[in-house]
């Protein structure tokens, strides 16, 4: 059945979109390019479809499960840019309570398929929201690599991949006067992901 | 369908046999991925070369020529060798597993993911 919230539950969703001021967000991209850190996709992923969007996550280690979950056990050279977010018009969609107002599980929002997060998406960008926190879908990527190493300088760092998190989508064409995403700091480092 | 000279000539054919050698995959395997019988992956090798790009056979092919330009964009001579990871992204089958069983467009995504920062 096609997602479709009534109408007054988008409503009383939107009057609790809340700003989130100077919340460090973490972005990584291969290094090949480096000079698209902060340039967003214009391709439909998790939760945008035919509108640009800007995927970060709000912990290093989150960002890195991300990425090991398409490079699997390669070594990946990345580029880890740190930047300090502000977007007023956000929707916490990490909240169960928002997210029983919208009809939505967390597990329809971190599934294998997208329909649900892309219609949610959609609707939330056409109602002018321009960042969500929303659950990451990397449980499946702390089963398969359970821990996965980065190699910064002479520094060798093995972490334990984390099974969950949360995950900062911006949708750049809904940013407004006063949000932005000011970068703070940038590394380059490998990543590649340990097996069980 | 009949491939003409000309087709052939103007590079509407694409040729498959080194595309399925590059992959690793059998006659079998490639027919597999791509949703034909084995038989016209062996005429293919033995005649025109491949489909020609405007098929629904082609758009298969083109889109493991990019599955091939992107993997070996992001991960250089170890391109091969992901194939053959168990990848999160394809509910830990590998990609190897997934062109087979489920056909280029779910690897295509991935690497697409991959090259453009986008999360699955």
């Amino acid at each position: 059945m096609p997602f479709s919230p009534r109408a007054s539950a988008i409503a009383e969703a939107l009057r609790r979109a809340q700003p989130l001021r100077g919340r460090i967000v973490y972005r990584q991209v291969l290094f090949a390019r480096r000079r698209r850190v902060w340039r967003p996709s214009t391709r439909p992923w998790r939760w945008n479809t035919d509108f640009p969007a800007l995927y970060t996550s709000l912990e290093e280690n989150v960002t890195i499960a991300e990425r090991v979950k398409l490079t699997g056990a390669r070594r990946a050279r990345i580029v880890m840019g740190i930047a300090d977010a502000t977007v007023h018009r956000t929707l916490d969609l990490t909240d169960p309570s928002l997210q029983a107002l919208l009809g939505v599980t967390p597990e329809e929002l971190v599934a294998e398929t997208y329909d649900v997060p892309q219609a949610l998406g959609t609707l939330l960008f056409q109602a002018g929201i321009a960042g969500l926190p929303v659950p990451a879908a990397i449980t499946v990527v702390a089963k398969v690599y359970p821990s996965f190493e980065v190699v910064r300088g002479r520094d060798r760092d093995v972490r334990k991949t984390p099974a969950s998190g949360t995950n900062f989508v911006v949708f750049t064409d809904n940013l407004t006067r006063g949000d932005g995403y000011p970068e703070q700091n940038r590394f380059v480092c490998e990543i590649v992901g340990i097996p069980v | 369908m009949a491939v003409s000279v000309k087709a052939v000539r103007s590079g509407q054919v694409l040729r498959v046999k080194p595309l399925r050698r590059w992959f690793g995959l059998s006659q079998e395997e490639f027919a597999r991925a791509l949703g034909v019988g084995r038989a016209t992956v062996v005429r293919w090798e033995a005649t025109t070369g491949g489909p020609l790009s405007h098929t629904a056979e082609g758009k298969l092919v083109r889109a493991l020529i990019e599955i091939k330009s992107l993997a070996t964009k992001a991960f250089g001579h170890q391109a091969k060798t992901w194939f053959h990871d168990q990848m999160p992204a394809l509910n830990g089958k590998t990609a190897h597993a997934a062109l087979i069983t489920r056909g280029p467009v779910p690897v295509l995504m991935v690497l697409r993911a991959n090259w453009d920062g986008g999360y699955l």
